[in-house]
């Protein structure tokens, strides 16, 4: 099956929830594509990258604030006992490396075999995530409550 | 000492503080490490019973962990778990093939982590005494398999003074459902229910390495010495007959859940240690009282606190056993330079003083007084 055929956009809604009820017990609802997702304050961005018959990134963003939430529901404790950016970096990489994996799971189910990159968090105000020209670009937008959370994912066949 | 040992090696320290939550109610140690390398010097040092390995670390990954496992006759049985997000029949496939004796795909719940877990080593609830807090104000959930809902209501009467909950399921299956939903911390079965359902359920429940730790009390009437005798030798934790006496239900769960019960007579307030006695004293009373005397007064002196007030008045009948009470804290108090007074309604006092060994004892008409009399520079031992 070509690429450009495949549902990456229906599987990744589908990742993103299962991964968020079943690690944080967080039921998000899915934002209709035309939304746009903005964050105020500190963004957190988590990304992987896989390499193979298929190239690409996926990238998850949220505010610090829900990311520190994020992380106390992982660790099933309070928001203000988690006490280290660190351990909300950690957090925030695991998730995105278990939407990285489960996507180069179904690629490769699919003919598309690829290896899968060591997760990396960027952090900061104000910056933007410029991918090449020429890739298959997925902007899939959360909500849970009022935190907001983007995932994106680009791809292109290797 | 726990006996079991789990070394968890992954490069998030999320997942490893997942792995070491999900075993903390386990009689088990958790080790961590945080790549392949480090991984293979804890397994060598430690000699795990279990390792939890993920797949994809920098430094050395779990498949050349893996590999340098089973090529050290050392650490070659030690059986592994492995975690991976990828869920591709492919790298399935290539993980089963390593010699692994199960795999866990990410996302995972800790429930589906112990139940794989227990499949491999044997895990045991850590021992009734050794970590539990419990006390009198915590929730409970109690399960009771019973087709009588008579019965399911008087156990739900025995504990409403209490934060525990109880939830009555009629059938096998209804109680299985509800165990998938949440762990409870003790359970009633019936031994009368069709086809053995109770006896069945009971093997079930010991089989899920989940439920294998929780008491589990059959039930049945007085004189049914054959399914009593069936149930004990099965294991059960203990029989409740019927007609049921609401007071050795209660005992039995406090004992089962190992329930700190002592707020029941002990509480501190403005620096001075109380023991309220309650109106009624039967023997399970002396002994409950006393076997929280010692840690009570040892916890008293500890936080530098020198005042005891023994209170009586609503006490109705005082015997020897009570008397004997008395005089054994009495003299704790005063080996220790703890000041202690009683208070005692007339009817008590008399009573008291009835017996030659407590003839002289001072007993004060209210809590009131004794403590005016502990505060003051007069509240010596009485």
């Amino acid at each position: 099956m070509p690429a450009l055929e495949l549902d990456v956009r229906g599987f990744m809604t589908k990742s993103v929830l299962h991964v968020f009820a079943t690690m944080l017990s967080i039921r998000l609802d899915v934002l209709p594509p035309e939304e746009e997702v903005t964050f105020e304050g500190e963004k957190v961005v988590g990304s992987v990258n896989f390499v193979g018959k298929m190239n690409g990134v996926v990238h998850i963003h949220v505010t610090d604030v829900f990311a520190k939430q994020m992380t106390a529901s992982m660790l099933g404790i309070k928001p203000e006992q988690v006490r280290s950016v660190a351990n909300i970096d950690d957090a925030i990489g695991e998730l995105t490396n278990m939407l990285g994996g489960n996507l180069k799971s179904r690629l490769a189910d699919h003919g598309f075999p690829c290896v899968l990159s060591i997760p990396s968090v960027t952090r900061g105000k104000d910056f933007n995530i410029q991918n090449v020209e020429g890739t298959r670009k997925e902007r899939i937008g959360f909500r849970a409550q009022t935190n907001s959370l983007l995932v994106e994912l680009n791809l292109k066949e290797g | 000492m726990p006996t079991v040992k789990i070394l968890t090696v992954d490069d998030s320290k999320t997942i490893r503080m997942i792995v070491t939550k999900a075993f903390r109610p386990y009689d088990c140690e958790v080790i961590e490490a945080s790549n392949g390398v480090e991984g293979l010097a804890a397994a060598a040092r430690v000699r795990p019973s279990l390792i939890i390995l993920d797949l994809t670390m920098p430094v050395m990954d779990g498949v050349e962990m893996l590999s340098k496992l089973k090529t050290d006759p050392a650490t070659k049985q030690i059986p592994v778990i492995m975690l991976t997000a990828e869920a591709g029949k492919e790298n399935v496939l290539k993980i089963a093939k390593m010699g692994i004796r199960d795999y866990l795909i990410k996302p995972f719940k800790e429930e589906q982590l112990i139940e794989k877990a227990g499949r491999v080593i044997p895990m045991q609830f850590r021992a009734a005494g050794k970590n539990s807090t419990k006390t009198l104000n915590d929730a409970a959930v109690i399960l009771v398999l019973e087709d009588k809902p008579a019965i399911i209501q008087l156990i739900t009467d025995a504990v409403a003074s209490t934060p525990w909950k109880v939830i009555g399921k009629s059938t096998v299956a209804e109680a299985l459902d509800e165990i998938a939903l949440g762990i409870p911390d003790v359970m009633f079965v019936s031994l009368t229910l069709a086809e053995d359902g109770g006896f069945n359920f009971f093997q079930e429940i010991r089989m899920r390495p989940t439920t294998r730790g929780i008491p589990v009390f059959g039930m049945c009437i007085k004189t049914d010495t054959d399914r009593s005798s069936r149930a004990e030798q099965m294991g059960f934790n203990g029989i409740i007959t019927k007609p049921i006496d609401v007071e050795i239900l209660k005992s039995k769960l406090v004992k089962a859940m190992n329930v700190d019960i002592s707020s029941k007579y002990f509480s501190i307030e403005d620096d001075i240690q109380y023991l309220i006695v309650p109106a009624k004293i039967v023997t399970q009373t002396i002994t409950e009282i006393e076997h929280y005397l010692k840690p009570k007064i040892e916890d008293m002196v500890n936080a530098g606190m020198t005042k005891f007030i023994m209170d009586m008045t609503e006490v109705a009948k005082a015997d020897i056993s009570v008397v004997k009470l008395i005089l054994n804290i009495m003299r704790k108090c005063q080996e220790l330079n703890i000041s202690f007074r009683l208070v005692g309604n007339p009817t008590v006092t008399s009573e008291i003083k009835a017996f030659t060994e407590a003839a002289e004892i001072t007993v004060d008409p209210s809590v009131d007084e004794a403590k005016a009399l502990l505060n003051s520079s007069q509240g010596k031992e009485a």
